[in-house]
Formats: structure tokens, C-alpha cells, sequence
């Protein structure tokens, strides 16, 4: 297990250091001076020359990563060159509603995706089973933004229910989760879909296996057979996802929090992306990529944990 | 009931565990969901203004603030000595009671409004805080600053304080802009020297000014909340009714669409929207659009010094060609007016009102292709990514070309490339679709086509020693009827040149509810202090 372990954590360090070193590279390999674009016109070459060097663009790849490295083990993730506050700060107050963002869809995915795919197991090749399917692929299809402009129009315009924009308060939970229901069902239908195709083509696999037909001959209750006996074989492939799927809905949380006015990473990446931000675009990207490397690892241990023949496999 | 065979080992998550957890957050969440709706839908509260901002604030330095949405909110914190009287091109007395010009121009002595309180409790404006404002942003005071709009205070040699409100600005040679763009915008407003030097880089986000609004929140993202300055000591109070709201809360919402909606949904009151987004609001009950004038152009433009722009008939064919109307209509949505020079007619300065209308005449740029010999030319348009429609414009500019014969292929980069892409990359641009933002005095239109500005912004290369001449005689000038003829010869000898084809006037358009009787500045700024409640 330690062995296991250490490798994974080591290939996730591996990674992480990709991702900072493509990061350094796309100044130098990128046409054109992102800090003359970010000063404009009006901006003569001393300066530009003195924002080259505060935002350390001027030095070699390996000493940009170094850098970057050695002041981020102190928490310093540098200083957003626009508003002069430091990059951890900013990431400090946008990265917990990303999380609680990306988590809460996850969530709601699994919790939709379970009974749909039980339902659609149990009647295969019913006509529920058909809708159910056209349902989901329809709706895998539909990009998340398109979803969240749909119920945006739906919950705040025609039925008043729920606020467009913002984000709420933590001082306020209430008024918080008000903020949060719409962004995290948009983010959440599409992986929803996806995992109920998923877990029912895994149902169905394991539905069809020996140890349920016992059960079946025992007597045993439908619902204890759909949801404890083939869903404890079932559920890790859905678990093995998860790590991917986080991943993915940090990414798909950049458009989600434009459209609803979020404060978080997407956003926060978003504008130092169109405001040639590099410091705040490099902290931001750092973030979401230990963030996608720790889902995923993650997922991963919990999948061995609840997937004996990993552990064997892993352990031979 | 017999015990069910375990098919494989006990796993070390028991599922029990793990769907008990799933239910209950489901639980939570629908409980959530409902908590939400209960309390969904919370429009703004009495005197309280929500204003869209399409970019969120970045800094609030007047030496270092950067877009529209930084200059909507310091209009609220910050004043200047001069300001511009909304909505007119006025200019007016706020910081100062007293503004005096020598007769060389020279000199300006001003006498401040007394009992001028800052806000934060950093005391009153004194003539040292005018001298520390200006000369911070001019590179005069140590350290210098170095901020990028040094430029705005180039011909200023020094503030000489007299007395506690009285001082004098004196100046190294005339500077034109001085009295449309440096003293009534954002370069013009006086800090205090205390709070910048107690908040170092912070004033950017937590800024101390003495209008009649102070910042008290910034929610990055969210919103900046600003709230009536208790102690405000009136000086705009010459020129406008006082202030009406408790709080303004600037959001921002980058997405024009979402902003529609939040502005039907109650949650804004008034912004600026894209064309589309605009009209949606046109003509429906309980709300209003405006279309105001900025100092922005986009064009066209040639490069001169490639091959195969050198010829002016081809230039001259290309002008023929292209339909600006079908560009107006099809990529600006009709929202925008129509651009027959650089400076547009709601410039104090400068509008040339007899400049030519190009009519497309297609068959006439055939001849002139055939006279220069370029019936075959291919050519390459550029844009940038940042700039409006650039697909739709260059397409139909594409497809006006093929009319005439021209073969043009297009290539639109990225914003980085497009604009700081110097050297062997530019002389090898063409044809280039490409706008920039103007500003109330036509030098700053200008600057940007003299000679020294070839292989930096001026993309077309275009060069004349006599325009450059020009642009310097207008710039130190002080008579406005001298410098509207220099400002029309320019305009007239880059005509001749044909290396442009101008497309539009870009305007900005604002949607609001019709309860809100909105305020804007003569650039097209929100001036969020001055908006009044419809009667």
C-alpha cells in the first residue's frame, strides 16, 4: 500500500511540475508580449521592462519554475499584477465556493444517476428504459453553459424563485445554498446523464451474474438485490470516475460561474486569462491542477478500498 | 430469511454507509433548495442602485486604473479639480472655486473649495494633495511610480503650493489635452498623500477620495459596494442635485446575456449590454435603452509599406469595395454610427463634417485593380480576437473583395499577437480590421498615425511629415478654432493617402429599468452618483 502510494504521489508531484513548466513555457513560446498588450499603448518601454521582471517573466523556464517553487512552499503564490493583492489571497476567497460548487455537483449527479440507472436496469429495453436513455445521452450532449442559461431564465425570470447572480455569504448560509442550487444543477445534470449510462450498462453486467440468480432463488427482495447486491459490484466503475469527473467540473465551473457571476477559480482564472494576468493565471491553474491530481488520487484509493480485486492486483 | 452468499470479500466501505450519505445530503441539498426559493428573487433595496459593470474593478490608483469599469466607480470616490457637467462636453469647476490661466498658458493658479473632507477621516484637500496627486502620476515625486499615464502629465514641470487651498501648475510648454482629458478625467483626480502613503499598493482597492460615495466593500467578482460619504463636502453640488442613493452596489457580470437576465430578474437596475442583448430591452414596458457616443473608431486599415499595399489604387480599389453599410448592419447590429474619419462629431474638437462618404462602387474597383496591374493580388486580412465580430466583419470584407476581383484570405489571431507583435510581423501585415478607444480631445485619436509611432501602432505605416507637424501645432495650442482647422488638415491629408476605410463610431448601449433616469459622461462612463429616480 505504501508503495502504491508513494508511486502515485510521486507521479502526481510529476505532473504538477508539467503543468508548471508548460505554464512558463507559453510566455516565451506564445507570439506577442502579454505585458504590453496588458499596459496598452500608453505604457512606455521602462515600464513594460519593470512589469516584465515583477511578474518574473523575463527569466529562463527552469528559474520561472524554481521561483515559483520556492515561494509557494511559503504560501506566496505571487502578487496579481492589477490589483496589487497576493495571488493566495484572491485564490484563498475563490477557491472554497469552486469547491463547494464542484462537490455539491458531483453529489447531486451521483444521487440522480443512482435510481435512474436502477430503474433503467430493472426495465431494460422497456420503453421507460428508452426515454431514460434518450433522456440522459440528450442531456450529456447539451453543453453545461447552454443548461445553466435555461434554468437561469427558468428559476429567476419566469418563476421568480431563485437569485440570477452572485454568490452569497457563508455568514448567510441560507442565502448561500439559494446561489448555489442553479450553478450546481447545471454542472451536475450532464454528469448525472453520464453516470447513469454508466451504471446501468455496469448493473446490467453484474445483474446477469451467478451470485444474483442465488439471491433471486433465495427469495430476496428486488430493491435489496438492484441496490445492495449488484450495486456494491457496480459502483466501482461509477467511483473510478469521480476523480475525472471533479476534474472536469472544475473546468466546466469557469463557464458555470461567468454566467451565474460566481466568485470563484473560474471566474477569477477568466479575468486574469482576458487581463493577461500571469501571476493570477499561473496561481489559478497551479490550484486546479493539484486539485484535479488529488481527486484523482483520490478516487483511486477509495476505488481500491471498496474494489478488493484492485487491491490484489495492486498488491501482487 | 437465509443469509445471502457475499460474492466477493466485505468491502471497507460499507455501501449502508455510503448511500446513507448520499440520501442525506441529497435530503440537505432539496432542503437547501427550498431555504433558496424561500428566499430567491431579492431585488434591490429602496436607495440602493445595482449596476452592471462588464469587467470587475481592478484598481482604483488614478495612476494605475485601467478600464471602463475602474473610471464608473473612482467617478464616485474620487474629484478633480475640473470635471465635465454630465452629459455635456462641458467642463466645471468641482475642487476649485477659483482656476486661472496666465495669457502665455503657462501657469494655472487654482484656490481650492475650503472644508473639502477626505474620506476615512484623513482630513481636508489641501494644495499638497494636488501637487502629490499630479506630480505622483507625472514621475515628478521619489520613488517614480512609473505609471502608464506619465504621458497625461508630460508637459507639467512642477505644482508650486502658495498656500493651504492656493497653488499653481506650471507647465513646460502648452498641452492642449490638458484641459479635456488630464484635469477632468480620471489623471485629474486629487488623493490624499496621507492615505496613499499609509495603504501603499492597497489605495488600488481601498482608495480615499473626497466624493460624494466611498468604497466600504469589494467582493472580488461579486460586487463593490459603495455607501454615501456622510461627511461629503458638496463640491459637486454647483453643477448637480445632491446625491440620492444610500448605496451602490457596481456588479460585475461578465456575460452581457446573464446581465439581461439579472436585469429582468431585479437584481440590476441599469449597465451597458452588447447589441443584441440591448435590444432585447427596446421598446418593453417598464424599461428604457440609451445609445451614447464614445471617442472609439474602427477601421480598416493598410500598410503601406507591404508590397502589396504600395500601390495607392489598389488601396483606393479596396476602399471601393468594401461596403461599410453591410459591416454596420450585419456585424454591429445596426448599433452603431457610421465612421467617415477618426474623430467622430461628438468630439469638442476636431470633426470633420465634410469628410467624404465612399460609396461601394464595385465596378470602379475593378478599373483601378486593372490600372495598377493587380487583377490577381492575393492578400491577407488580420484581426484580433479581442476586437467586435472580427469573423463576420472580415468576412464580409472577404467577400466585398471577391466582388472586385481581390482574393483575400483571413487570419485572425490572437489579442497578444495582433497587438505587440512588432518587427518582421507587422511589415508583413496588409489588410487589418482593428479598433481603438478615444478619448475627448482629438491628440489622442492622433498620436497613435504620427511617424514615430511605425512599427509600434501605427500598423498602416503611415507617414507624413506634415501631419506629423500638425499633430505637435494643435497639441500646444490654445485656440480651439486653430486647432479644429489642424485637426481637419490631418484628417484630410490621411484621406488622400487612402489607407483606411473607416467602418464606425462604436457607441455604448445601456438597458435599465425606466425608473431610473441614468447619468453619463461625455466618454459614455456611467456616472453612477448622479442617476435620479424618474418622478
Amino acid at each position: 500500500m505504501l508503495i502504491y502510494l508513494a508511486r502515485r504521489v510521486g507521479m502526481a508531484v510529476l505532473v504538477l511540475l508539467i503543468v508548471l513548466v508548460f505554464l512558463a513555457s507559453l510566455v516565451h513560446i506564445l507570439p506577442g508580449d502579454p505585458v504590453s498588450l496588458m499596459l496598452g499603448p500608453r505604457a512606455d518601454p521602462e515600464l513594460i521592462a519593470l512589469a516584465r521582471q515583477e511578474m518574473d517573466l523575463d527569466s529562463s523556464v527552469p528559474a520561472q519554475v524554481w521561483h515559483f517553487l520556492a515561494n509557494a512552499v511559503g504560501g506566496d503564490l505571487g502578487q496579481d499584477f492589477l490589483t496589487k493583492r497576493p495571488v493566495s489571497e484572491l485564490i484563498g476567497a475563490a477557491l472554497p465556493n469552486t469547491l463547494v460548487l464542484a462537490l455539491t455537483s458531483l453529489l447531486l449527479a451521483v444521487v440522480a444517476a443512482i435510481p435512474l440507472a436502477v430503474v433503467s436496469a430493472a426495465r431494460q429495453g422497456s420503453w421507460l428504459d428508452r426515454i431514460l436513455g434518450t433522456l440522459s445521452v440528450g442531456i450529456v450532449s447539451i453543453p453545461s453553459y447552454v443548461i445553466g442559461m435555461v434554468l437561469l431564465l427558468l428559476a429567476t425570470v419566469w418563476l421568480g424563485w431563485l437569485p440570477a447572480i452572485g454568490t452569497g455569504s457563508f455568514a448567510d448560509p441560507l442565502d448561500y445554498l439559494a446561489h448555489l442550487v442553479l450553478p450546481a444543477l447545471s454542472l451536475a445534470l450532464v454528469w448525472a446523464g453520464y453516470l447513469a449510462r454508466l451504471l446501468r450498462s455496469a448493473l446490467l453486467e453484474v445483474l446477469g451474474q451467478d451470485y444474483i440468480r442465488a439471491a433471486r432463488a433465495y427469495g430476496i427482495a428486488e430493491w435489496r438485490i438492484y441496490y445492495q447486491l449488484a450495486m456494491r459490484n457496480a459502483i466501482p466503475s461509477v467511483v473510478a470516475l469521480i476523480g475525472v469527473a471533479l476534474g472536469d467540473l472544475m473546468g466546466s465551473a469557469i463557464f458555470i460561474e461567468v454566467i451565474f457571476t460566481r466568485n470563484g477559480l473560474g471566474t477569477l482564472l477568466y479575468n486574469a486569462a482576458t487581463q493577461r494576468d500571469h501571476p493570477t493565471m499561473r496561481g489559478g491553474v497551479v490550484v486546479i491542477a493539484v486539485l484535479f491530481v488529488l481527486a484523482n488520487l483520490l478516487a483511486d484509493l477509495v476505488n481500491r478500498a471498496i474494489n478488493p480485486r484492485l487491491r490484489e492486483v495492486s498488491s501482487r | 430469511m437465509p443469509s445471502v452468499p457475499a460474492a466477493l470479500p466485505g468491502p471497507l466501505l460499507r455501501r449502508r454507509g455510503f448511500l446513507a450519505v448520499i440520501a442525506a445530503a441529497g435530503g440537505g441539498l432539496a432542503t437547501a433548495a427550498l431555504a433558496g426559493c424561500a428566499s430567491g428573487n431579492r431585488g434591490p433595496q429602496a436607495k440602493t442602485l445595482a449596476l452592471r459593470l462588464d469587467v470587475d474593478m481592478g484598481n482604483l490608483d488614478p495612476a494605475f486604473a485601467t478600464g471602463r469599469s475602474d473610471y464608473e466607480i473612482m467617478e464616485c470616490v474620487f474629484e478633480g479639480l475640473k470635471s465635465y457637467r454630465p452629459g455635456t462636453s462641458d467642463t466645471v469647476d468641482t475642487l476649485v472655486e477659483e482656476f486661472e490661466v496666465s495669457p502665455d498658458g503657462l501657469e494655472i493658479k487654482f484656490s481650492l473649495r475650503r472644508g473639502i473632507p477626505f474620506h476615512a477621516g484623513y482630513g481636508e484637500a489641501t494644495a499638497e494633495d494636488v501637487k502629490y496627486s499630479f506630480e505622483r502620476i507625472a514621475g515628478i515625486t521619489q520613488p517614480n511610480i512609473n505609471s502608464s499615464y506619465q504621458g497625461d502629465w508630460s508637459a507639467l514641470e512642477e505644482v508650486r503650493v502658495t498656500g493651504p487651498y492656493s497653488g499653481v501648475i506650471r507647465l513646460k510648454h502648452l498641452f492642449a489635452p490638458l484641459y479635456h482629458t488630464t484635469l477632468p478625467l480620471e489623471r485629474g483626480y486629487v488623493i490624499s498623500r496621507r492615505a496613499v502613503l499609509d495603504r501603499g499598493t492597497g489605495f488600488g482597492t481601498a482608495p480615499v477620495g473626497t466624493g460624494p460615495y466611498e468604497l466600504v466593500a469589494w467582493e472580488p467578482r461579486n460586487q463593490a459596494v459603495l455607501r454615501r460619504f456622510a461627511d461629503y463636502g458638496g463640491a459637486r453640488y454647483g453643477y448637480a442635485e445632491k446625491v440620492l442613493w444610500d448605496e451602490i452596489r457596481f456588479r460585475p457580470v461578465l456575460d452581457s446575456s446573464s446581465a439581461a437576465i439579472a436585469l429582468t430578474a431585479g437584481e440590476l437596475d441599469f449597465g451597458p449590454f452588447e447589441p443584441l442583448d440591448n435590444k432585447r430591452f427596446a421598446g418593453e414596458p417598464g424599461y428604457q435603452t440609451l445609445e451614447h457616443p464614445t471617442f472609439d473608431y474602427s477601421m480598416l486599415g493598410m500598410n503601406v509599406n507591404h508590397a502589396n499595399m504600395a500601390d495607392i489604387r489598389v488601396r483606393q480599389a479596396i476602399r471601393s469595395a468594401v461596403d461599410a453599410e453591410a459591416i454596420l448592419a450585419a456585424a454591429f447590429d445596426g448599433a452603431y454610427r457610421r465612421a467617415t474619419a477618426i474623430i467622430p462629431p461628438n468630439m469638442p474638437v476636431g470633426y470633420w463634417g465634410d469628410a467624404p462618404v465612399p460609396k461601394r462602387d464595385v465596378d470602379g474597383a475593378r478599373r483601378l485593380l486593372a490600372d495598377a496591374g493587380a487583377r490577381d493580388l492575393q492578400i491577407t486580412l488580420t484581426s484580433s480576437t479581442d476586437q467586435e465580430n472580427p469573423q463576420d466583419v472580415c468576412q464580409i470584407v472577404q467577400a466585398n473583395l471577391a466582388d472586385a476581383g481581390l482574393r483575400c484570405t483571413i487570419d485572425i489571431q490572437d489579442a497578444g499577437s495582433f497587438w505587440t507583435l512588432g518587427g518582421e510581423a507587422q511589415a508583413q501585415r496588409q489588410l487589418f480590421y482593428c479598433g481603438f478607444a478615444g478619448l475627448p480631445d482629438p491628440y489622442w485619436s492622433m498620436v497613435w498615425f504620427t511617424s514615430e509611432q511605425v512599427s509600434q501602432w501605427n500598423f498602416q505605416s503611415y507617414s507624413d511629415t506634415v501631419f506629423d507637424s500638425l499633430q505637435q501645432q494643435a497639441l500646444r495650442s490654445a485656440d480651439n478654432g486653430a486647432r479644429q482647422a489642424d485637426y481637419i488638415a490631418m484628417q484630410q491629408r490621411w484621406d488622400a493617402a487612402a489607407n483606411t476605410v473607416w467602418l464606425a463610431w462604436p457607441q455604448v448601449l445601456f438597458a435599465g429599468r425606466d425608473s431610473i433616469v441614468p447619468s453619463i459622461r461625455v466618454d459614455g462612463r456611467m456616472l453612477a452618483w448622479n442617476f435620479r429616480e424618474r418622478a
